[in-house]
């Protein structure tokens, strides 16, 4: 998940097609005004972003459980390494 | 017996005179002149055996000639065609708020890399690959610009504290096709049919480079650089800022040099790396750049003659050991060496090279890492996860926490038609003001009513320059990254910022470009890169 910044309005749901009938989508949670330091209106929101090839209507259906499957924390490729380091350990042991 | 020299011999036939060392002195002069022959043929037959050979290391691999003292441009020309594929990578990019490319072609094959972290590291499958070939060499650039290496990592004088250090890759050729809804990108190492040399790729004589020399480091200043202010691109340096457009004419000669500031082929070339090998538009998801790191702490207790300075322990728990301080924002910071505790509220945060006063009327504030901070990464990595850590792709640092301003470029708004980059055709030609060598791009940045970041959606090329465009995006749709400008009715001249500074957060990448200052703009946050292929035709 993201702190998204927008000049143009954000929405809960926002899709872009992609080749092979898959799309990319923004799932928008927390959706605000704000002004900058210029004055200027700008939209917030906490963002996911992922590639799908589910509909757009599909994704709307799918709102709560999608962003729960987008916001579960991924591990780093340094949690990978500490993690298997320590299964290295376990084995010798 | 000693040995003694005889009088020098010119055979009939032979151009040259030899001379023996000889005792025997019981030779008559034509039995002399037949011995100088035999040694004269002999010699001759060497020398042919010899440049036999140096053409044949030339054909494959680099030739260091200890006379020249440099590696011979022919031997690295055929050393890259010799890496060369001769295929077509491409990648589709969607002139929608997509952010995900297709890759095409010889490029399906490849999966994105995954990035080093620090000391763990990383794998790339394009490593070593045709046209995404890099290695880091030192060398120099001739007035004509015409290239030079004098050393390649892994040679003993290869050093890349003490001298001028690149990235060495092939020139390359490339394509664009646009369809309205999608831009086709393709490059190779080998000129193809429709293919055109990158940006850069020309010398002012009409010949195509022998190779392309990226800068590795950000702009810093040290002893043996070019131009006014000895203009560097080495490890270990603190980031030379406060520049700006104009500065970078004084500071990097480019009338009378190859040298100039920050060109726009490295930013072609950047640009085109990360979507070739990360199929993205974004580029903060892979490499955040030191872009959300911008703190200014109070000092809590005063020192004297010290080296660290004590600001609350809550606030120094956001600083990072290897990153810049400095007491106030200016020209002068330092690298953090360490943090302790001073007392149970208060830390002390060691600054590498101060011994000096803080009082509690003062701040510390976070400054741009050092160049060289990467140099622990062998391949496309980040020096830690956030966007406190700089990055490096292909080889080039970048990230370090300051805009890179461009030296090539002027971006000029007549009021109505938008602000639109002009890149000098040459950098001999660059200058304060729109000359006629200044070309127009016609491809504005995303244009507005209002004084602004604005988000394109993707980018179009002209002159070599990727210019962001169109309007429509966000921090994470279209281009992902920020474009400042100021409402279209203004007009003026301004210089192009790149990459973002420290508190630029989610508006910073590789598409960031902030075009709101005026070309002799200096700043605390403006840095920039020193370019050896500025000199073009």
């Amino acid at each position: 998940m993201i702190k998204n910044v927008s000049a143009t309005e954000l929405v809960p749901v926002m899709t872009a097609e992609l080749t092979g009938n898959r799309r990319e989508v923004w799932l928008n949670k927390n959706i605000q005004t704000e002004t900058d330091e210029d004055g200027n209106t700008v939209w917030t929101a906490d963002t996911v972003q992922f590639v799908t090839e589910l509909t757009a209507e599909e994704v709307t259906a799918r709102f709560d459980e999608l962003w729960e499957e987008q916001t579960v924390p991924k591990p780093t490729i340094t949690d990978v390494v500490d993690g298997l380091n320590a299964l290295a350990e376990m084995l010798m042991m | 017996m000693a040995i003694k020299p005889c009088k020098s011999i010119k055979f009939p036939g032979l151009t040259d005179t030899y001379t023996f060392l000889q005792d025997d002195t019981t030779l008559s002069v034509s039995g002399a002149a037949a011995d100088a022959k035999v040694a004269g043929d002999m010699l001759r037959e060497q020398s042919a055996e010899i440049a036999s050979i140096k053409h044949a290391v030339e054909q494959i691999m680099p030739y260091y000639d200890e006379t020249a003292g440099e590696y011979t441009n022919t031997s690295l020309k055929n050393w890259l065609k010799q890496k060369a594929t001769g295929l077509a990578y491409g990648v589709r990019i969607p002139m929608s708020t997509a952010t995900t490319l297709t890759k095409l072609g010889a490029n399906a094959n490849f999966a994105v890399p995954t990035l080093a972290v620090g000391a763990t590291a990383g794998n790339d499958p394009y490593f070593g690959i045709g046209p995404f070939f890099w290695v880091e060499v030192n060398g120099y650039v001739d007035a004509d610009g015409t290239p030079h290496v004098t050393a390649i990592r892994g040679d003993d004088h290869f050093s890349r504290t003490q001298h001028q250090t690149w990235i060495l890759t092939p020139v390359l050729y490339y394509s664009m096709a646009i369809d309205g809804t999608n831009i086709d990108l393709y490059i190779s190492d080998t000129a193809l049919s429709g293919y055109g040399v990158q940006p850069g790729g020309v010398l002012p004589s009409g010949d195509t480079r022998p190779y392309m020399l990226y800068a590795k480091y950000a702009l810093g200043t040290a002893s043996d650089g070019v131009g006014a202010g000895n203009a560097n691109t080495k490890s270990g340096l603190r980031p030379w800022i406060s520049v700006s457009h104009n500065s970078m004419i004084t500071n990097a000669r480019p009338s009378t040099t190859g040298y100039a500031g920050k060109t726009v082929d490295i930013d072609w070339y950047m640009k085109v790396m990360l979507m070739m090998k990360y199929a993205t538009k974004n580029s903060q998801t892979y490499f955040p750049q030191c872009s959300n790191y911008n703190y200014e702490y109070d000092v809590t207790v005063e020192t004297s003659n010290a080296d660290y300075v004590v600001i609350a322990k809550a606030n120094a728990s956001n600083l990072v050991v290897g990153s810049s301080a400095g007491i106030g924002r200016n020209q002068t910071f330092y690298k953090i060496s360490a943090i302790e505790s001073y007392d149970s509220d208060n830390s002390k945060v060691f600054l590498e090279g101060f011994t000096g006063s803080a009082t509690t009327a003062q701040k510390l504030s976070t400054m741009h890492w050092m160049t060289g901070s990467c140099d622990m990464l062998e391949t496309d990595g980040v020096l830690g996860n956030g966007a406190k850590y700089p990055c490096m792709l292909q080889g080039i640092e970048f990230g370090l926490g300051m805009y890179e301003v461009l030296g090539d470029v002027i971006i000029s708004s007549d009021g109505t038609t938008g602000w639109i980059p002009h890149v000098v055709d040459d950098t001999i030609n660059c200058a304060t003001s729109l000359t006629e060598h200044y070309k127009s791009t016609n491809l504005p940045l995303p244009m507005g009513d209002s004084d602004s970041w604005k988000y394109g959606l993707y980018m179009l090329e002209n002159h070599g320059l990727l210019v962001p465009t169109s309007t429509g995006g966000s921090q994470s749709s279209g281009l992902c990254d920020g474009q400042y400008t100021n409402k279209t009715e203004t007009t003026g001249v301004h210089e192009w910022l790149g990459l973002g500074s420290l508190s630029t957060g989610g508006n910073a990448g590789l598409c960031c470009v902030n075009a709101h200052t005026a070309l002799g703009l200096a700043n605390w946050d403006i840095g920039s890169r020193l370019s050896a292929t500025g000199r073009r035709g």
